[in-house]
């Protein structure tokens, strides 16, 4: 994992105005954030601002979905050989929410039928089912999952896309795909959910834990901090290494809200991905920058790339004694990254066009 | 002189700075994207308190993150400090770091050796 592979992503996404994909813990203050971090962009969106409410009733149930199905095996939790993951994607007027998570393969042919059932009937037929097993409570016998197929098919007025993969003998990744658009736009096609499903065995290949890209601000920066965070806390017990991690994630992330370039949609759009590798991790992250000033960032960073540990101290403690109050952040941040990484640092500049490059940097922790 | 008290938010610390009381601390993490801005009114209630100062003040940090954008107004902060020692008045910095926290305790050793206060280094 290195620039390059980011870069890849950043291409493979390119018409994406908000992708979002998390492998780790599914609990309801990781499902605020994610809220928070969606309706962020949302808002920011003019094309898809009238379907906040309805993404995020979607969110919530396929995210509890997870929450109720995904983690009943040990083995299949957040850090076992397969894990559930959460996909949330926004392309012009559409939206696309994915859930995969492992099930029995027993429970497969029962899942299948209900969701046939809710995926043909009328509007009306599936009020009547939801006013049904309201009151029979007999679609499910786990929680409300009947209940929670019907409205999404009710809120977002599609059907669900799903598949069922062998993972494991006797157990099945289960994917399903929820979508959603603007109602004026009736020529919209969407795209193939074959899509989604690779994304997914790239993120399981590659030990990816999180990916956004998206507008960058410190309103999207801090739930992915918190998402992060929560997570972390339960996969590194060393707390040097969960504050080395940390940091790196709040400098690279506030870099790019702070001096990421403006796309042109008039947005800060940048990306974030964060993976496993051996006993820590890889955060990588890219952004448009101004061709003029590629010269000068390269040498800061390749000036830091030839300092040894004391002398990035020695620099640290410059900037602390000498640095201008309101514009310290942005040296002392490198530095802080080569220190926390051991110089472990790659970084690249692709030109996008005649104005912008893509600066994309990795850093292992 | 009126207290200076800010609750602690997602990304900003709690600060306490109370001359009636003779109480000044701040805590917890400190993150915002823009510090100057967080910090200019704390270095300016800094600056009118050092020009009459307590006969004996204490900073006691106990942050538990700070980010790079912070570093250098916190540390400016006791530059503002260090005005006291110039008048015979006493001040000190008490930092307070968790045990196993070896990012916190070496993040406040290089302030201590930046600033000219004394300035003390322990386990909560």
């Amino acid at each position: 994992m290195g620039p390059n592979h980011l870069l890849e992503f950043y291409r493979d996404l390119q018409g994406d105005n908000l992708s979002f994909i998390y492998k780790g813990q599914f609990s309801d203050s990781i499902t605020d954030k994610l809220i928070e971090l969606s309706e962020f962009n949302i808002n920011n969106t003019e094309e898809v601002r009238k379907l906040r409410n309805k993404v995020s009733f979607i969110m919530v149930e396929s995210f509890q979905n997870i929450v109720r199905h995904g983690g009943e095996n040990t083995d299949v939790g957040q850090r076992g050989e397969h894990p559930s993951t959460f996909l949330v994607r926004n392309q012009g007027n559409a939206f696309y929410i994915t859930s995969v998570n492992v099930i029995e393969n027993r429970e497969v042919a029962t899942l299948k039928e209900k969701l046939d059932k809710v995926n043909t009937l009328a509007p009306e037929d599936l009020k009547q089912l939801f006013n049904q097993v309201l009151a029979s409570n007999s679609f499910t016998d786990k929680g409300g999952a009947g209940l929670g197929l019907i409205e999404m098919v009710r809120k977002s007025g599609e059907t669900i896309d799903y598949d069922f993969k062998e993972v494991t003998p006797g157990k099945s990744y289960c994917f399903m795909r929820m979508k959603l658009k603007q109602v004026d736009d009736t020529n919209l096609d969407f795209a193939p959910f074959s899509v989604d499903k690779e994304l997914h065995s790239r993120f399981i290949d590659e030990d990816i834990l999180m990916l956004y890209k998206g507008n960058f601000s410190q309103k999207s920066v801090v739930p992915v901090l918190q998402m992060m965070e929560e997570n972390m806390h339960d996969m590194i017990d060393e707390l040097t290494l969960q504050k080395k991690t940390f940091n790196v994630l709040v400098e690279v992330l506030q870099n790019i809200s702070k001096h990421g370039g403006i796309n042109n949609k008039g947005k800060k759009m940048g990306m974030f991905i964060i993976g496993e590798s051996g006993d820590g991790f890889v955060v990588s992250a890219g952004n448009l920058i101004k061709n003029d000033e590629v010269a000068s960032l390269r040498e800061q960073l390749s000036n830091l790339a030839g300092q040894d540990a004391g002398g990035l101290s020695q620099l640290y403690k410059k900037y602390l004694r000498e640095g201008h109050r309101s514009e310290a952040g942005a040296g002392l941040g490198l530095i802080d990254i080569y220190r926390d990484s051991e110089s472990r640092v790659e970084f690249d500049f692709s030109p996008v066009n005649e104005t912008q490059s893509f600066y994309s940097i990795a850093i292992t922790v | 002189m009126e207290k200076l008290e800010l609750a602690n938010t997602e990304d900003t610390p709690y600060l306490l700075l109370d001359k009636g009381n003779n109480k000044f601390e701040i805590s917890g993490r400190s993150l915002p994207e823009d510090a100057f801005e967080f910090y200019s009114p704390i270095h300016e209630w800094l600056e009118s308190y050092v020009a009459d100062a307590n006969p004996s003040t204490e900073l006691v940090m106990n942050l538990d993150y700070f980010n790079s954008s912070s570093a250098r107004n916190i540390v400016e902060m006791l530059f503002i400090l260090e005005k006291i020692t110039e008048t015979g008045n006493e001040v000190k910095v008490t930092w307070l770091y968790k045990e196993e926290d070896d990012v916190m305790k070496s993040r406040g050793e290089e302030i201590q050796s930046v600033v000219e206060l004394p300035f003390e280094i322990k386990t909560v």
